[in-house]
């Protein structure tokens, strides 16, 4: 009888295992056709696309602090701050970017794509602007004497 | 076509490693096949991370010379009873059944050319810092990069880069794919031993259909890496109890090794399988000597582990890692940790899969438990228990952290999950 139940446990396993493959299969198939359309419509785009044209600028420079003009009451959860940061540290690297610690640093990536921001945001944390892009992206140098 | 050739370098290597492993000891097996290319690509992760350590740089030639100097070394050495053409007959008879499942794959991958946000932001950063941060390479542990995670991912990526002589993004997407079909393969391949070809096939394609074990294997985090080093280990470990093998124990404890340098949830995995393995195997006096060669297998890639621990413990503490032990006490807590994981459990992308092996559990945790497969059983509820602990006591947003962790935890234990339901649930020999 024990064996009966435990050979009966194990098809009833086995079955489901089966079954479950077609809804799956369904799905990786809808899925697919998605994944051929929005290829041919959304090709990728490139990461940090922004940040690329500061690279030549940093090739020397190891750490560089990181000012958003955007603020954020929990900026290590905040998508908004930590997308175009952490994109800026991936293509800028090997320079590395501070958020946290910003101002110890001469060199300053800023990022202020809202218009007319920047310059207020160069003033307040008195840098000169080296490289400014259309974008909102600046690099600036700041005397820390 | 120069994207594929340290993936092709490292192969070999681990083919011939793994021959001569298996010197005089037993015949290849499917399992032996998709071995391969994990401890191929683990073994030049951990010649990348020697000279690292020695040349103070990524130094591609030294790499590559060190790989082709044990090539030979190997290649004169080897046996060779497991002949090329079984080796592609095992792998092309595998990819005929994946092969509708390899377009979905390619496709998950193509769409994300940079992978998910931690695979660019942590895990192809790091591999690109490495390649030209020079000398200033173990700034990678500074704490302002968030955690300190071991680099087997950074360093496949490194050697891949710096062989192929281009950074493009097609080699994190390619170690992405070799892992996912490789974990397929290897769990096909391991339940192989124990069953008819049928039900094996069934497991690894059922693993292949959860579109979720495609998509975010092809994310290009480490956690594909994780989970194929847990299943490798897991089933290796079962063959310990079949005979003494120092073969099987060492290339048990190298897998142990290699699943603890590929991320932290992995050095928290290989600790515990080692343990409940090391328990286990001790029962019986006669599996003694297959615990401690696998010991000297899992301390020979350990190494690696500690000194990235090592290096890393120079830096400020990383407060991600600090909890807050009297929270184990909140009831709310606690309700939204089973809320997330009853959610989790019937989205429908992950197939299925948790109200088959709830259910398996549910109807034979006798079985589940029993024999040699026994110690994985009491490896997966304790690593389960423990993380659903953390996830209670740490300082992190609740909410935040299992949005983000959850499923990746889960996700590492889904294929050695299928392999202890099929294993425990096998038809007996009489059947």
């Amino acid at each position: 009888m024990k064996q009966v139940i435990e050979f009966n446990i194990q098809r009833v396993i086995f079955v489901l295992f089966t079954l479950m493959l077609l809804p799956n299969i369904y799905m990786e198939l809808r899925d697919s056709q998605f994944f051929v359309q929005e290829l041919k419509t959304n090709p990728p785009e490139i990461l940090g696309g922004d940040f690329i044209p500061l690279h030549p600028y940093l090739s020397q420079i190891p750490w560089a602090g990181y000012v958003p003009c955007y603020e954020s009451p929990s900026p290590a959860y905040d998508v908004n701050l930590m997308a175009p940061f952490q994109q800026a540290q991936f293509v800028l690297s090997p320079t590395l970017l501070d958020y946290y610690n910003a101002l110890k640093y001469p060199w300053v990536i800023l990022y202020c794509p809202e218009p007319n921001t920047l310059e207020q945001k160069l003033r307040s944390i008195t840098a000169k602007p080296v490289v400014v892009l259309n974008n909102g992206v600046a690099l600036a140098h700041r005397d820390l004497k | 076509m120069m994207d594929l050739l340290p993936f092709l370098i490292s192969f070999y290597l681990g083919y011939l490693f793994i021959d001569q492993f298996l010197r005089n000891q037993r015949e290849w097996t499917d399992l032996d096949v998709f071995l391969v290319p994990g401890i191929g690509l683990g073994l030049s992760s951990q010649i990348v991370f020697f000279c690292l350590l020695f040349f103070h740089h990524n130094s591609p030639i030294a790499v590559l010379i060190i790989h082709l100097i044990l090539i030979s070394f190997l290649f004169k050495k080897r046996l060779g009873h497991a002949s090329k053409h079984s080796l592609t007959l095992v792998w092309s008879r595998f990819l005929l059944f994946a092969m509708p499942f390899l377009i979905y794959i390619v496709l998950t991958a193509l769409i994300r050319p940079y992978g998910e946000w931690d695979a660019w932001s942590y895990w192809n950063f790091r591999a690109n810092f490495i390649m030209h941060s020079g000398g200033r390479w173990e700034e990678i542990f500074h704490y302002n990069l968030q955690g300190f995670h071991p680099l087997l991912l950074p360093l496949i990526i490194v050697w891949g880069w710096s062989i192929s002589g281009q950074e493009t993004t097609l080699i994190p997407m390619l170690v992405s794919i070799v892992f996912t079909i490789s974990t397929a393969g290897l769990l096909m391949g391991a339940l192989r031993s124990y069953m008819s070809a049928r039900l094996a096939i069934l497991a690894g394609i059922f693993l292949c259909s959860i579109p979720y074990f495609l998509y975010h294997g092809t994310s290009q985090y480490a956690d594909i890496l994780t989970a194929y080093f847990l299943l490798a280990s897991g089933v290796l470990g079962i063959k310990l109890f079949e005979k003494v093998s120092w073969s099987n124990s060492i290339l048990c404890g190298i897998c142990l090794g290699l699943l603890a340098f590929s991320k932290d949830n992995g050095i928290v995995a290989a600790v515990l399988l080692f343990l409940t393995l090391g328990v286990a195997l001790l029962k019986e006096e006669k599996n003694k000597l297959n615990f401690n060669y696998t010991a000297i297998g899992f301390f020979i890639i350990g190494i690696s582990v500690v000194i990235v621990k090592y290096l890393s413990s120079f830096n400020k503490i990383n407060h991600a890692y600090d909890i807050v032990f009297s929270q184990i006490f909140q009831i709310q807590r606690w309700s939204i940790i089973i809320n997330y994981l009853y959610a989790t459990f019937f989205i429908p992308y992950w197939g299925g899969f948790w109200i088959v092996v709830l259910l398996a559990f549910g109807l034979g945790w006798r079985k589940l438990k029993q024999a040699e497969a026994g110690f994985i059983f009491h490896f997966i509820w304790i690593y389960f228990s423990l993380y659903l602990i953390i996830f209670c006591i740490s300082v992190l947003q609740l909410d935040w952290l299992l949005s983000v962790s959850l499923d990746r935890f889960l996700y590492l234990l889904m294929p050695l999950l299928i392999f202890n339901v099929f294993y425990a649930f096998k038809p007996s020999r009489n059947s």
